[in-house]
């Protein structure tokens, strides 16, 4: 499956401490004859993979700053383009939810959506709107928007960021997160600094760990009552189930089967690598979506599996869990993608120290 | 007595006891008024919620039970088995219900009246309550094989109690102020961190405990994360 990372627009009404969008602080939405340049490449890659699923994920930014209007766009984008092959793409939209109204989720049922990724962060200060970060008016528009969705039948899941303030409170977070579950799966991950921290939000790859086994403890008590949690059911899966069900950033296989769309029409890897800046596979104005698929850069992140594995990772009984991990940690450090994660130590600490003992299950790849 | 004593509370309780649509019921606070509102018939009135706490159960006259209409009795405590045993198919029959304050005492006798059959609850907020004795009581009701009569707010929560996405309030099936309910559980987003929505609890309490936070902590916390072990049990049992 082709997983597009739809970013119509930079602009977003909220002011998270950590968010890259924010920090490049861009005012540029994709204007609507280049959303339908892009669905005309959409329907182009499924005639000639008739194979072939999408993944379309709309992201940002806030993509409901856009209004309901631009997905009846998309909508009617569809009908026009690829009719025929429509249910072939699989719509899904990260968004903070605090601009939802009914309108969006009209629209959204015939984009064929059921559910929506969002974000919460109950700690006071870390995400909110304007210059004074209000977080708590913030979280009151996302609270109106899940009864929202839960009246009108739509799920929710939740990515919560693991930031420096969040360390002491694993146990209270874990409660919090998971006791508004919504059906759809709740993902930790840690905050991701690309140049300054000047909130000194940034976590040790130990000390994400450590967060992790606090709260895995908790969840292994009971799977069940806490469906879906990551990375933590990915593990589950992989070492004890055997089958392997890693996120993108461990799966070794981001390669060839992730594209970037920008509202410029600009492509790259993925969201990560366009809010850094770092990899460039040219403009859906210009090219396919096969020949963005085709760039010898992406040879790159192929080689990338074979160097670390006779390289740094050379013998490590946790390859197959993490493939040396997401090609773009190693960015910052090392300005290129030939090396393991810097979150090595996050992944050997959480598993040795905490996964496997406390299940009495050990990895064997 | 007149009617200016009574207060029209809401009644969900009274709803589910008898199947029909929501009514509302008339709250009583003397043996008088409850024997005058026991000979009412209305047809909007769904019950009778009597707030008695100063009585037990052989304090009650024979008139104090009406025909038709449910009956919930708010009493400070059961009495002696023998003192009310003559009122025990009244008790038992359908509608009628006793709630009790969560202490020792108290919940001794819900325990024995549940085991004769008599629906009975806990009465929250007036007594701070005996946790470890509520938590016993909690899992005779939950688990126990034998016959028992419901016992809210447990059976409130074990029958609406539907896996990960269930977000509950047992004060739901309580008689309140007409008009005034509970918040949704949702606004306790705006919150953030608290007492309640980090507790393991929640979501089958939804802050209905909450009276009983202290700034020491929260020492209704194990018994929250206990009603939900025990929800999670008859979920279970019942569908498998």
């Amino acid at each position: 499956m082709l997983r597009i990372i739809f970013k119509p627009t930079e602009r977003c009404n909220s002011n998270c401490k950590y968010c890259d969008v924010v920090k490049k602080n861009v005012v540029k939405d994709m204007p609507p004859e280049l959303l339908g340049t892009v669905f005309s490449r959409v329907g182009e890659y499924l005639r000639t993979h008739p194979g072939e699923d999408i993944s379309f994920l709309w992201h940002g930014g806030e993509p409901l700053i856009l209004g309901p209007d631009y997905f009846r766009q998309a909508r009617d984008l569809e009908n026009k383009y690829f009719p025929a092959e429509k249910a072939r793409v699989h719509h899904a939209v990260q968004s903070n939810l605090t601009l939802l109204t009914p309108e969006f989720l009209e629209v959204f049922r015939e984009l064929r959506i059921r559910g929506i990724g969002t974000s919460y962060e109950p700690l006071p200060g870390i995400r909110g709107f304007g210059a004074a970060r209000d977080w708590q008016a913030y979280n009151r528009d996302l609270s109106r928007a899940i009864s929202l969705m839960k009246a009108s039948g739509f799920t929710y899941g939740f990515i919560y960021v693991v930031t420096r303030e969040a360390l002491p409170h694993a146990e209270e977070l874990f409660y919090a997160l998971t006791n508004f579950y919504g059906g759809g799966r709740l993902t930790i991950n840690p905050v991701l600094i690309y140049g300054e921290d000047p909130h000194r939000l940034a976590v040790t790859p130990e000390e994400y760990a450590e967060f992790l086994g606090k709260v895995f403890a908790l969840w292994w008590k009971n799977p069940d009552r806490y469906p879906g949690v990551n990375p933590f059911a990915h593990y589950f899966n992989t070492i004890i189930k055997r089958r392997p069900t890693l996120a993108c950033s461990d799966s070794g296989d981001c390669a060839r089967s992730f594209l970037y769309v920008g509202p410029g029409g600009e492509t790259s890897q993925c969201g990560r690598s366009a809010d850094w800046g770092i990899v460039s596979y040219g403009n859906l104005k210009d090219r396919t979506i096969d020949e963005v698929l085709r760039d010898p850069k992406r040879a790159d992140f192929e080689k990338r599996n074979s160097v670390l594995a006779s390289g740094e990772c050379r013998g490590c009984r946790l390859w197959g869990l993490c493939h040396g991990g997401c090609p773009l940690d190693p960015f910052p450090e090392h300005g290129n993608i030939f090396h393991k994660t810097s979150l090595c130590a996050a992944t050997k600490t959480f598993v040795e120290k905490y996964f496997e003992p406390i299940t009495g299950h050990k990895y064997n790849a | 007595m007149t009617r200016n004593n009574w207060t029209i509370v809401d009644s969900p309780l009274a709803w589910r006891i008898q199947g029909e649509p929501a009514k509302r019921a008339i709250r009583v606070t003397s043996l008088a008024d409850l024997r005058e509102a026991a000979g009412l018939e209305d047809p909007e009135i769904g019950g009778i919620l009597a707030d008695l706490p100063w009585l037990r159960l052989p304090d009650l006259e024979a008139a104090s039970f009406p025909a038709k209409p449910s009956l919930t009795l708010y009493l400070g405590g059961a009495g002696e088995l023998l003192a009310y045993s003559d009122k025990l198919a009244a008790l038992k029959r359908p509608g009628v219900s006793v709630f009790l304050p969560p202490t020792r005492q108290g919940i001794t006798d819900l325990r024995i009246l549940s085991s004769l059959g008599v629906r009975c609850g806990i009465l929250f907020g007036r007594e701070v309550p005996d946790w470890d004795f509520l938590t016993d009581l909690l899992c005779y009701a939950a688990y126990t094989k034998t016959p028992h009569a419901w016992i809210e707010p447990f059976a409130y929560v074990h029958a609406n109690y539907k896996g990960p996405s269930s977000q509950l309030d047992w004060r739901d099936a309580y008689f309140r102020d007409a008009g005034r309910g509970p918040t949704a559980p949702e606004d306790a987003f705006g919150g953030g961190l608290t007492a309640c929505t980090s507790c393991p609890g929640w979501r089958v309490c939804g802050g209905a405990l909450s009276a009983y936070l202290s700034p020491e902590g929260a020492p209704c916390r194990e018994f929250a994360s206990a009603l939900l072990e025990t929800a999670e049990y008859v979920h279970a049992k019942n569908n498998i």
